[in-house]
């Protein structure tokens, strides 16, 4: 057999970072979030999704010339260029790991287990989605269609449950806080689309074209935010904004006469989501780190990744005060994302544009 | 030492007290010119055994041996077509030449006959039950394959019983097993392709396959990884298995297994290989979906509604066994109040009485199962039954009337042992699960639960038998071929076209099957 990674399907792919991205939903946090809320997030969440498109087409445009990865390019341009756009990624990716780890601790500890610590649910993820990452890409985006088999059940159940309870009086009009506050929740929603990061990473893998993947995954995302928000907004009201998790509220709420409670459902979904996504950044962080050191073992690539990113959110975990704050920064949250997501293609398209032009007029000459 | 070192796979270190199989040396050598040179060879190969019968005797004045193994000959068959005709020849000015010639065009000493030059061959036609016959002067040894050793004769087989489909199941033997796969699949393009595994055992072995439907690199993939094999003994098809599976350390395995011929058959022809090995009523078939464990043969029998509502039954009882128990330890353990009101006074009623947590009582119930369960396969039948009343007494009524065990948990194992025997093929896994999720129920609640869930679950993606991915058709997704998966359709769609594994999506044969980056 060649040994040559194997691909996975582009609707995989899409799947893997929706529930990736909705993670972000599930932990919504009204007092900490910076981003729009109330009726101004529902015609936020389409133009941010616009928007992360616009800023991913130099990416793609990178992918259909030169047919392989990013990383790759980075390295074709220069060694030193390679090593500090893997770096980059690699940091980015613990970082969301860490973040991950943190958030979703954080979550279990004040609304599932209320009496407990984070770090026996920051150890366990951690091992957890360690060991998926060195399984490889297909094992666990293979995963996400069971997953997405969930989500579509969940969120059946959901409509079905809370539809009589939808209250049309929240919804107020988008503009109401004016223009520039459309424009800041556009901003601040896009600049939270922290995946595309992952889909630069992994859209080399998947056997489709990448602009297809990349709309699928944005017009679902786009979808599926829509639907939560408005039920969120339309049944919770105000009251939301009280709620340290507005959704587990409104899964908490939700009841079926055959079914019971559905918030059963929602935390097993919201365990798989933390699973898949700190999964990606685990695989992703991995993959960055054998692009700096070659000959280094997946697996062990891996469990360095997966120790690096346990011990900064085991540092960072309790309280929350340091993800809080970088909340509250929002250039802390849009730089990294500008930077890796438009600024670094764009740069490494330009710049493979102008070598091979360079290489052009010198076979000419 | 660098620091990247320590990212390196570190080598093997060898053991002293544990050698590679080595090859016996010799067996490659040509058979000595003389005959008495021969047999002194072969005493000596052989330790003059006390099985190996040699009879020396005259054939128109030439002088030759027959040479075979006690009681693996048929002897009435040997008397009659072999000794016979061979002891009355008379052959008009006599030489080896004429010997060899009258036996290869003139006689049929036995339906099966070959030719062979080294003693390694020599041997291994003795041990396996062929008539060798060797002359003074003639440079080949002649094999004739008239065995009769005694064996099991075709019955119903024990793990794979149907309603509607044929009573016959593999046996012990090789040959008859080709026999039963041959008379159900009268095409041209079915192959067996004769196979022989340990160093020194030198077990018959059958690639089953059937052209046209097999991929070539699938086959060659198969063949690669059976010459792998370097084990002293084979005694049973398992002992080939590892080497067949891509990840031998996860917990499923892309390694299926039948005792039916018929479904051999239909899995051959749906490009997969097939392997016989001579001592095992059961053929392996490679690459084996995830979904297989779920199709029986009598699927293909019963109306497709029926058929299919047997097979969610399946999925269903397949989630209870492992899962079942260990969700109502963590449940109950850390979160009742997801529970019905009903039932949780129910349970809080039973378990007020007994002394162990929740999670110690199902994993000391389901231990004394397990003891139970292996004694009654173990012991003799007449003993089993016992060892099950003892058992039905004590766990059933015994250690709920002394207030050790709750009934519903009495309940649940009950449920869940014989949902576990609604899939026997993936009873190993169901079982070690089953113990990891009462564990990790127990400690860490649904969370643990879930997460468990998820390991598992990528364990079982990760699994890519020979390239095929064990969960497809599922995931990656294909329309068409989950018309055997979730439901299983009528006889008039399923025949429209015919389902080759690796035309499946995400097959990939030439892909490597261990994933990286």
């Amino acid at each position: 057999m060649e040994n040559k990674p194997r691909m996975i399907s582009g609707t995989q792919l899409v799947f893997l970072l929706l529930i990736s991205r909705l993670f972000t939903l599930f932990t919504f946090v009204p007092r900490a979030r910076t981003a729009a809320s109330g009726s101004t997030a529902l015609l936020c969440i389409p133009l941010a999704g616009a928007a992360v498109g616009i800023l991913l087409i130099p990416f793609l445009l990178l992918l259909r010339r030169s047919q392989t990865d990013l990383l790759s390019c980075a390295f074709q341009l220069g060694s030193g260029y390679g090593l500090v756009v893997s770096l980059l990624f690699g940091v980015f990716c613990i970082y969301m790991a860490a973040f991950t780890t943190s958030h979703f601790s954080f979550f279990m500890a004040s609304a599932v287990y209320p009496n407990s610590t984070p770090w026996a649910f920051l150890l366990l993820l951690t091992l957890a989605a360690g060991y998926a990452a060195s399984l490889g890409l297909e094992a666990f985006s293979r995963m996400s269609v069971w997953v997405f088999s969930l989500l579509l059940l969940l969120l059946l159940l959901f409509v079905c449950a809370l539809l009589p309870e939808v209250n049309p009086v929240y919804l107020t009009s988008p503009l109401l806080d004016g223009l520039p506050a459309v424009g800041k929740g556009i901003f601040y929603t896009a600049v939270n689309h922290a995946e595309a990061a992952a889909l630069i990473l992994l859209l080399p893998r998947a056997r489709r074209a990448g602009g297809r993947v990349a709309a699928g995954w944005l017009v679902l995302t786009i979808l599926v935010y829509e639907l939560l928000s408005f039920l969120t907004l339309t049944v919770l009201g105000d009251y939301a904004k009280t709620r340290l998790f507005p959704l587990h509220t409104l899964s908490s709420l939700a009841q079926l006469s055959g079914f019971g409670r559905l918030d059963l459902l929602h935390i097993a979904l919201w365990i798989f989501a933390a699973f898949l996504r700190l999964t990606v950044y685990l695989y992703c962080a991995a993959v960055c780190l054998r692009r700096i050191f070659p000959s280094a073992a997946f697996g062990r690539s891996c469990a360095c990744c997966a120790a690096v990113s346990g011990i900064w959110s085991l540092a960072t975990a309790q309280g929350m005060q340091f993800w809080n704050r970088i909340s509250e920064q929002v250039w802390v949250v849009a730089a990294p994302f500008l930077l890796l997501v438009a600024a670094v293609p764009l740069v490494t398209l330009l710049l493979t544009s102008l070598g091979r032009n360079s290489a052009g007029k010198g076979r000419i000459k | 030492m660098k620091i990247t070192d320590i990212f390196q796979r570190r080598p093997a270190v060898p053991n002293s007290a544990y050698q590679p199989p080595q090859p016996d040396t010799g067996l490659d050598r040509k058979l000595a010119p003389t005959l008495q040179q021969r047999l002194a060879d072969l005493r000596e190969m052989v330790g003059n055994t006390g099985d190996l019968i040699v009879n020396e005797l005259t054939v128109c004045g030439i002088d030759c041996a027959v040479v075979m193994c006690e009681g693996m000959v048929a002897t009435a068959v040997f008397a009659e077509l072999f000794a016979e005709p061979l002891t009355a020849l008379r052959l008009d000015q006599p030489t080896p030449e004429k010997l060899l010639g009258w036996v290869r065009h003139q006689s049929l000493l036995a339906p099966d006959q070959k030719e062979f030059q080294t003693y390694g061959d020599l041997t291994r036609f003795i041990m396996s039950g062929f008539v060798v016959l060797l002359a003074e002067g003639v440079e080949p040894g002649l094999a004739f394959g008239i065995q009769g050793y005694d064996g099991r004769s075709v019955s119903e087989p024990a793990g794979e019983s149907n309603e509607r489909g044929s009573r016959e199941g593999f046996i012990e033997k090789l040959r008859p097993n080709l026999a039963l796969v041959r008379r159900r699949f009268k095409s041209a393009d079915l192959t067996f392709e004769m196979v022989n595994f340990g160093v020194k055992s030198r077990t018959d072995g059958a690639l089953v396959y059937l052209r046209g439907a097999v991929s070539p690199e699938l086959l060659e993939e198969v063949r690669r990884r059976l010459s792998q094999v370097k084990i002293d003994v084979v005694l049973e098809s398992g002992y080939l298995q590892p080497f067949l599976d891509a990840k031998p350390l996860s917990i499923f395995s892309g390694v299926g297994y039948t005792e039916r011929p018929d479904t051999l058959c239909a899995k051959v022809s749906e490009g997969r290989i097939g392997l016989l090995v001579d001592g095992t009523p059961y053929a392996l078939v490679v690459p084996y979906l995830f979904n297989e464990h779920f199709q029986s043969f009598d699927d293909y029998a019963h109306r497709p509604y029926f058929a299919t509502f047997i097979r969610w039954l399946k999925y269903a009882a397949f989630l209870f066994s492992f899962l079942l128990p260990g969700l109502y330890v963590g449940l109950g353990s850390f979160h009742p109040e997801l529970l019905p009101k009903n039932l949780l006074l129910k349970l809080a009623q039973s378990e007020s009485v007994t002394p162990l947590p929740l999670m110690f009582e199902a994993l000391l119930i389901f231990f004394i199962y397990e003891i139970m369960r292996e004694a009654g396969l173990r012991m003799p039948k007449s003993v089993g039954h016992a060892v099950s009343i003892v058992g039905a007494l004590v766990i059933g009524d015994a250690a709920v009337t002394a207030g050790l065990i709750g009934a519903p948990m009495v309940l649940l194992v009950a449920m869940t042992a014989i949902s576990s025997f609604v899939v026997p093929s993936l009873y190993e896994p169901i079982t070690l699960l089953r113990f990891g999720f009462i564990l990790i129920g127990g400690v860490a609640g649904l969370f643990g639960i879930v997460l468990a869930l998820c390991a598992v679950l990528a364990n079982l993606c990760a699994v890519n038998p020979l390239g095929v991915p064990a969960t497809s058709p599922a995931a990656p997704f294909s329309l068409y071929a989950m018309r055997d998966v979730l439901f299983r359709v009528g006889w008039k769609t399923l025949s429209q076209e015919d389902l080759r594994v690796q035309g499946l999506t995400g097959s990939d044969l030439k892909g490597a099957d261990v994933d990286g980056e």
